[in-house]
């Protein structure tokens, strides 16, 4: 029973390729559904933004949305040197966001429930924030272990909070989608199969079976609101250390 | 728990990779170009009239043919973008030029 609530998740390699002995690159579902994610996107640009129009309709205004509030974000935290990073931010925020609402689709996988690809983007954004103090700042950027005006005597003990503080970034970002993902679909799984015990039990409880039934629906509400929300503080979150190794605090 | 199992991490993180490039290729050359010409078009084009204003001109003969073409007005008269390997070049180009703007900025602040 506690296979099939994880059964979900299972990655099958679909082309396997292994090109230097045991390096295992195999295409597998993962992979499918973030090329799924690509082909929205371009999808959406093809129909919309490639022959836009001056008074847009639904999509092209969604899509404008998106720009003007990731445009704003970005502008709010980081300020006018924020424009650099501003493709990287709205890219994620998109990438990530498709991927998460076409994962909430029964029968789908989402490969931002898996802790490698987020663990890999949060340690990526990690290693680039602290590049990007360290080539702005040189050896300034370690002041940032000390905040300004405290006391010399409290600051052993402050180097080191903030040193763990600046670590567990790298570790937070990605456990933080990915444990919400997989929480929202396991809870998926588990009140379904409830559900599904329910109705082939006959007699009353087919008849009771419909109110965890209308849960899974209440759920379903949730979680799309749960897939978007976490994308959201995913990049707010990436934008305010990519401001913090800017601008030191 | 299939989130744990080590051997499939090299591949995800592989095509990851890969792809979130060919996403931000996409978008930094391609879409976000476009959509942000859409805008500053629209709003250099843009004369705000209030509401009453516009109810009462779309009845009249003038203002309807005014918002049938301002309704026409597709992506011709928006420049297309560049191709592909341009826009690139500009993109990273402004990037190390606010970049280095940035640093200097800071190093002079701190000094």
């Amino acid at each position: 029973m506690t296979n099939s609530i994880f059964e979900q998740f299972e990655i099958f390699r679909i082309v396997p390729i292994h090109p230097f002995g045991n390096l295992d690159i195999s295409i597998t579902n993962s992979t499918i559904f973030m090329a799924i994610a690509v082909g929205i996107f371009y999808l959406l640009y093809k129909i919309n933004i490639a022959n836009g129009k001056l008074i847009p309709e639904r999509w092209q205004s969604v899509l404008e949305l998106t720009y003007e509030f990731i445009h704003n974000m970005v502008k709010d935290t980081i300020g006018k040197e924020g424009a650099a990073y501003f493709p990287l931010i709205f890219t994620l925020f998109v990438f990530i966001g498709i991927m998460n609402l076409v994962g909430i689709i029964p029968y789908t996988f989402t490969p931002t429930a898996h802790i490698a690809v987020t663990f890999g983007l949060s340690l990526t954004i990690f290693l680039a924030v602290t590049f990007i103090g360290l080539v702005t700042h040189k050896a300034d950027f370690f002041s940032m272990f000390l905040p300004a005006g405290s006391p010399i005597a409290l600051a052993p003990f402050l180097i080191i909070i903030e040193f763990i503080s600046h670590g567990i970034k790298a570790i937070s970002l990605g456990v933080r989608l990915a444990a919400n993902l997989t929480a929202g679909h396991l809870l998926f799984a588990i009140l379904s199969g409830f559900t599904w015990k329910l109705l082939i039990a006959g007699s009353y409880f087919s008849l009771i079976s419909i109110f965890p039934f209308l849960i899974i629906l209440f759920i379903t509400g949730l979680e799309i609101a749960v897939a978007v929300i976490q994308v959201y503080v995913f990049c707010i979150l990436t934008s305010i250390y990519i401001n913090d190794s800017i601008h030191l605090h | 728990m299939p989130q744990l199992s080590i051997e499939t991490f090299v591949t995800q993180y592989f095509w990851l990779v890969v792809i979130l490039f060919v996403f931000y290729y996409i978008s930094a050359a391609i879409i976000i170009p476009q959509i942000s010409a859409i805008i500053k078009t629209r709003n250099k084009l843009s004369v705000v009239p209030s509401s009453k204003d516009l109810s009462e001109s779309s009845n009249t003969i003038l203002g309807k043919s005014i918002l049938s073409q301002a309704l026409s007005i597709k992506s011709s008269s928006i420049p297309s973008t560049a191709n592909f390997s341009t826009v690139f070049k500009k993109v990273n180009k402004n990037w190390i030029k606010k970049f280095k703007r940035t640093s200097k900025k800071t190093v002079k602040k701190n000094k």
